[in-house]
């Protein structure tokens, strides 16, 4: 407990003391190391002025500070993080612990899109993360991608504080969304029966109505394959596209249901090794933009 | 040709509508923040609505390759409930730096009683301090006495006339609009504002300088393409091309970007709400595609 609250107070000085260092302008960099710490109305102004002050530009990050950053979210990337938003987070984590939750709640409940964006993908470096789970679920709900995709994707948040009923709306939702499902951190640790089964029903209702579903989806049937599932995975190798084809044999090649194994020897098909990463970007380059 | 449409309550209109805003050629927008039909009798009411244009609604045009902004204020009608209206007035600054707010607006008068100067002044020192221009509403009733009244207000504040668009113009007021400096914006709307024959000789007479088009399209009988059809009917009218430009686009982005907060770099690569890909699941996308059926019956699956 103790080892964790030093660790987080040299995390946050290393961060706004990066954030100054990147602010050029010494008016502005004097006005972001005097509302450090500030709370109530002061920092509600501060958080919404850094739109106005602080460039949104990608910065390299130092190796140690990424290293900080990796400490809390193993999947943390530096390229998803631009100065503003490194700003704001400085902000929210210099909030003292207790009184943040109320002030966050409020700063959510007024939020335009890209402050709703930098919130969510900032809890998880609270030092009181597991306090922001109603927010997080509840903005799982939204239906502006951005702000999906904040809580969703490339965020370890989800993984470590999502109740099962939580993350499976989450998995379903990014799925029935159309969003990259591979970038979701703890896809395989979360994974669970209720899940696999849930896309197995969403999978006949599209089928039903003459619609495709995205590929990525069989992974989460992995551990939890039976008679219908591999039913289902037939159908795909002989009727889906390359890729799905890729997937299933992936699917039932790591499964331990040896009926399916058996079958996919007989085939004659050799056990896929591309990953769900390879998978995921080949589903989603050759998607279409829309509009 | 590109259009801007400077003044829409896009909370009252269609996704049909934004899918022929797109087509016409309109590429940016702005959601001026007004009363919606039904009196508010609630402060968290404002709130959401607040919330909804700095957030939903951006997101919901930009799913059609529309940048929309908006402005943020007290609009003059509610003003007169003067309990709710100073709560009100506590929510504006938390939404006023907001990512799309480019002006303070719509403010001024309706009936121009005391309660709405009260917040027409109290939202031009808002303003001021957060930097931000100021879009006004000038009033149905009584337009004339009411347009010079808002202009004298703003002077006595000390406000720069060229950080100002005084909109609802007509024939009546654009002149000394005009003269005193202010941008002056017409809104095409049937019946109780302006024709849009009106305001090609609106422009014949005045020219491009500091005159605005605008839609005002909301819940009520309007046109949310009252932008794109005056401009063509002014080309079909001889009008100058260089003329339509500045009052249909141009004009606009001079007025509203002194805000910093309005570039054409915003759309002049397409507008997306991400990097994305198909939304076909239960997003405002659906049946987006171009119609491949012959028969108007056949709902996309």
């Amino acid at each position: 407990m103790i080892d964790q609250g030093i660790t987080n107070t040299k995390f946050k000085d290393m961060l706004s003391q990066f954030c100054s260092r990147q602010l050029t302008d010494p008016s502005i960099r004097d006005w972001f190391t005097g509302k450090i710490g500030e709370t109530g109305s002061a920092f509600f102004l501060a958080f919404g002025m850094v739109n106005k002050k602080v460039p949104r530009e990608s910065t390299p990050l130092d190796a140690e500070l990424i290293e900080q950053f990796k400490g809390t979210d193993p999947a943390f990337n530096p390229d998803l993080w631009t100065l503003d938003q490194l700003c704001r987070l400085a902000f929210l984590m210099h909030l003292p612990v207790g009184a943040n939750s109320k002030l966050i709640s409020t700063l959510l409940g007024a939020a335009d899109m890209r402050e709703q964006v930098v919130i969510y993908k900032s809890l998880q470096y609270l030092d009181n993360a597991e306090d922001f789970v109603l927010n997080a679920v509840d903005g799982i709900r939204t239906n502006m991608i951005d702000v999906f995709d904040a809580i969703a994707l490339n965020n370890s948040y989800p993984r470590k504080f999502f109740s099962e009923e939580a993350w499976n709306q989450m998995v379903l939702k990014a799925i029935f969304m159309e969003r990259p499902v591979f970038k979701i951190v703890g896809l395989d640790e979360r994974n669970n029966p209720k899940l696999s089964s849930i896309l197995y029903d969403f999978v006949h209702e599209r089928w039903a109505a003459h619609r495709p579903v995205t590929p990525e989806l069989w992974r989460m049937t992995t551990n939890y394959l039976n008679d219908a599932l591999f039913d289902d995975l037939k159908k795909v190798i002989e009727t889906d596209t390359d890729i799905a084809k890729t997937v299933a044999i992936k699917v039932i090649s790591e499964s331990n249901f040896t009926p399916a194994q058996n079958w996919l020897q007989d085939q004659g098909f050799s056990p896929s090794d591309t990953t769900w990463e390879e998978i995921g970007h080949e589903v989603w380059s050759s998607a279409k933009p829309q509009g | 040709m590109k259009f801007i449409d400077p003044h829409i309550h896009m909370t009252s209109r269609t996704t049909s509508d934004y899918e022929a805003m797109q087509k016409a050629g309109i590429v940016a927008i702005i959601e001026p923040a007004f009363w919606l039909g039904q009196p508010r009798t609630e402060a968290g009411s404002f709130k959401d609505y607040f919330s909804s244009i700095v957030g939903w609604e951006p997101f919901r045009a930009s799913q059609f390759g529309i940048k929309h902004y908006c402005t943020i204020g007290l609009n003059s009608k509610e003003a007169n409930n003067e309990p709710l209206a100073e709560q009100v007035m506590d929510l504006l600054p938390l939404y006023a730096l907001k990512d799309n707010v480019v002006a303070i607006g719509e403010i001024g008068y309706d009936d121009q009683t005391a309660a709405e100067d009260k917040f027409f002044r109290a939202q031009i020192e808002l303003a001021k301090e957060v930097n931000l221009p100021i879009m006004v509403h000038t009033p149905h009733r009584d337009k004339k006495n009411g347009t010079l009244r808002s202009m004298d207000v703003l002077e006595e504040h000390g406000i720069n006339p060229s950080l100002v668009v005084i909109d609802h113009n007509n024939e009546e007021t654009v002149q000394s609009v005009l003269d005193r400096g202010f941008w002056a914006a017409f809104t095409i709307y049937p019946k109780t504002k302006m024709g849009s024959e009106r305001m090609v000789e609106v422009v014949r007479q005045y020219g491009s300088e500091r005159i605005i088009v605008d839609s005002s399209a909301d819940w009520g009988v309007s046109d949310p393409l009252s932008v794109p059809k005056t401009a063509n009917l002014m080309k079909e009218k001889g009008i100058d091309p260089n003329d339509i430009h500045k009052t249909c686009y141009q004009n606009a982005l001079e007025a509203y970007g002194q805000s910093g907060n309005m570039k054409e770099s915003d759309w002049s690569d397409g507008v997306t709400y991400d990097q994305s890909i198909l939304y076909g699941g239960n997003s405002v996308l659906r049946g987006q595609e171009p119609k491949k059926s012959t028969s108007s019956d056949i709902i996309e699956n």
